[in-house]
């Protein structure tokens, strides 16, 4: 039995794109990521990593495996050394570092996600699930990627271990320019985070858009399974009652600042409502 | 009699050395007492490490408490002949689909835990029945576990609580592997199931969305219950739920920012519905106050 699991995708991602990547469970997601590093080879077509054909002979996959940093689900599951400090250097010893450059280069990994200096010496398999989680990306942060793809890596963690992973990807993307891919079955926080959306139905590429954008199309994402966040259905309702907020608005801050519009007209005091 | 009563109720995990000597004690579960009513529909949030998950396995039996009892249908957990019947009118739903799918067809799989009780096989074929029916995967009936979608799987996991024919399911973080279909769909049966059925709900969950139509939430943090009421009551309290690291439902958090704005909205806005409900009028009436001008 053959079947199709990516039909036709095409797209390209700038340097220093956050990208977010949704579709439902079975729509060609991790497929799709994991032809990004080269694990999965393409039936036809290819993927170009910096204008290089990546499935061309002779090009170096071992190396675009260290800059194409790829995270997969529950990656906790992966920590097996002894401490954590250990467990991050493995990725750039591997590349062939020496140990004083795979312990530096972990450590700074390690400071980036905001594992705390304590938490090094101290087995992967006694910390907290959010901070393992963090030990994770920090072993692929080492390598320093210049992509970093995360399949889901909020999955399951409460509702601070979730900020803390998003804020550290956010402040990856604007300090240290990183490009971003980010897997997520959250509408809010690929809303929040994302510049652009890429979005899978059925193994084709349906959008690949601002996330305003793609939100327009609700009803469309509905149909996919998907949904779009609550604060774009609050548009959409207000927009029926013949209220004109801007109908792409899909955070609770852009949505406080299109209702507060409402009352403050140029010509009404602020203070009279 | 009531579903649940725990009464002070301690529990810590003990971490031993090679040589059995304590190297540490953490206290789960510090002096928690409270009583859940038959038929209800309880939510617990807390940040990982609060102690929700510990009291859910306090709550059939996997674990004992260290000191208090839990009495689930006035029958002590710490009391081995009553165990099976715990077990049974207390069934429990985890997170992770595929730890708790066994078998290699989804009638096996449901069939497993009546078969364990010694039921007769016309009985245990009518169960596996109505059990699928009321989760919606009667159409899966012969198909393979491992072919279905997460929340499929957690349907059928839910069918195999059912077909013990519980008074109470308590569900730990049941939706967090899920899309959001599939979390819908859980959450719908979930639903139902405590009202067509009766069945006593504790759902433990991450999801602020999720706890918006329970009866009760119970809110832990260390050990501890720190806030206990209806969601409207415990949405109101945005401050103290985001110093718990909680969230709060997405509408409820935007009425509350257009308040400190200075908008008049009452506290607890739970839905869109709400929400809407008390913003119109106010846009309408600003509106009339411009003079209609952009109406």
């Amino acid at each position: 039995m053959e079947s199709c699991a990516l039909k036709d995708v095409s797209f390209e991602i700038d340097d220093g794109m956050f990208v977010g990547l949704i579709g439902h469970t079975g729509s060609g997601k991790s497929t799709l990521i994991q032809h990004l590093n080269g694990l999965i080879r393409p039936t036809s077509g290819t993927v170009y990593f910096n204008g290089e054909d990546i499935f061309a002979p002779g090009y170096d996959l071992r190396a675009l495996r260290s800059k194409v940093g790829l995270v997969f689900q529950y990656p906790e599951y992966q920590l097996f050394e002894q401490d954590v400090l250990t467990d991050v250097k493995f990725g750039p010893k591997n590349m062939g570092l020496t140990d004083e450059e795979a312990e530096k280069r972990a450590r700074e990994a390690l400071g980036l996600v905001g594992v705390d200096e304590k938490l090094l010496k101290r087995s992967p398999f006694e910390i907290s699930g959010g901070q393992k989680r963090r030990v994770a990306i920090a072993g692929v942060l080492a390598m320093q990627p210049s992509l970093l793809i995360l399949d889901e890596p909020t999955a399951g963690l409460d509702p601070r271990g979730r900020d803390e992973i998003l804020e550290c990807l956010d402040r990856l993307h604007r300090e240290k320019g990183l490009t971003i891919l980010l897997v997520s079955h959250s509408m809010e926080d690929v809303a929040r985070y994302a510049d652009r959306l890429l979005v899978m139905d059925q193994s084709r590429l349906c959008f690949f858009d601002t996330p305003r954008e793609v939100f327009r199309h609700y009803k469309e994402l509905e149909r996919m399974g998907l949904s779009a966040p609550q604060i774009t259905y609050l548009a959409a309702e207000l927009r029926r009652e013949g209220i004109l907020v801007d109908e792409s608005m899909s955070t609770v801050e852009e949505a406080r600042t299109e209702i507060l519009k409402l009352f403050n007209d140029e010509d009404q005091d602020q203070n009279s409502i | 009699m009531n579903m649940i009563e725990a009464a002070h109720v301690f529990y810590e995990y003990v971490q031993k050395d090679e040589n059995d000597n304590i190297e540490e004690v953490n206290e789960a579960l510090s002096d928690l007492s409270l009583t859940i009513e038959k038929g209800s529909f309880v939510c617990v949030l807390g940040h990982n490490g609060s102690g929700k998950s510990t009291f859910a396995k306090l709550l059939n039996g996997l674990q004992l408490p260290k000191e208090g009892t839990i009495l689930i249908s006035g029958m002590d957990t710490r009391d081995d002949a009553s165990l099976l019947n715990i077990r049974r009118s207390c069934g429990m739903v985890f997170q992770n689909p595929d730890n708790q799918i066994i078998a290699n067809v989804v009638e096996e799989d449901v069939a497993f835990g009546p078969e364990n009780l010694g039921v007769p096989t016309d009985e245990i074929i009518r169960r596996v029945d109505e059990a699928l029916s009321k989760v919606g995967m009667e159409a899966y009936r012969l198909k393979s576990p491992n072919r279905l979608s997460g929340g499929q799987k957690q349907r059928v996991a839910i069918a195999g609580v059912m077909a013990m024919k519980p008074e109470c399911i308590v569900l730990d973080e049941p939706t967090a592997m899920l899309d959001p279909s599939g979390r819908r769909d859980v959450m719908r049966t979930v639903r139902e199931l405590n009202k067509r059925e009766g069945i006593t709900i504790v759902h433990i969950t991450h999801y602020m969305e999720e706890a918006v139509d329970a009866d009760r939430i119970i809110v832990m943090d260390d050990g501890k219950i720190v806030m206990d009421g209806a969601p409207r009551d415990i949405f109101s309290r945005v401050d103290e739920l985001k110093e718990l690291s909680l969230d709060v439902p997405q509408m409820t958090e935007l009425a509350y920012e257009l308040r400190k704005a200075g908008l008049p909205l009452p506290l607890g806005i739970l839905t869109r519905e709400e929400l809407l409900q008390h913003l119109l009028p106010l846009i309408r009436k600003a509106r009339k106050e411009r003079g209609g001008k952009d109406a």
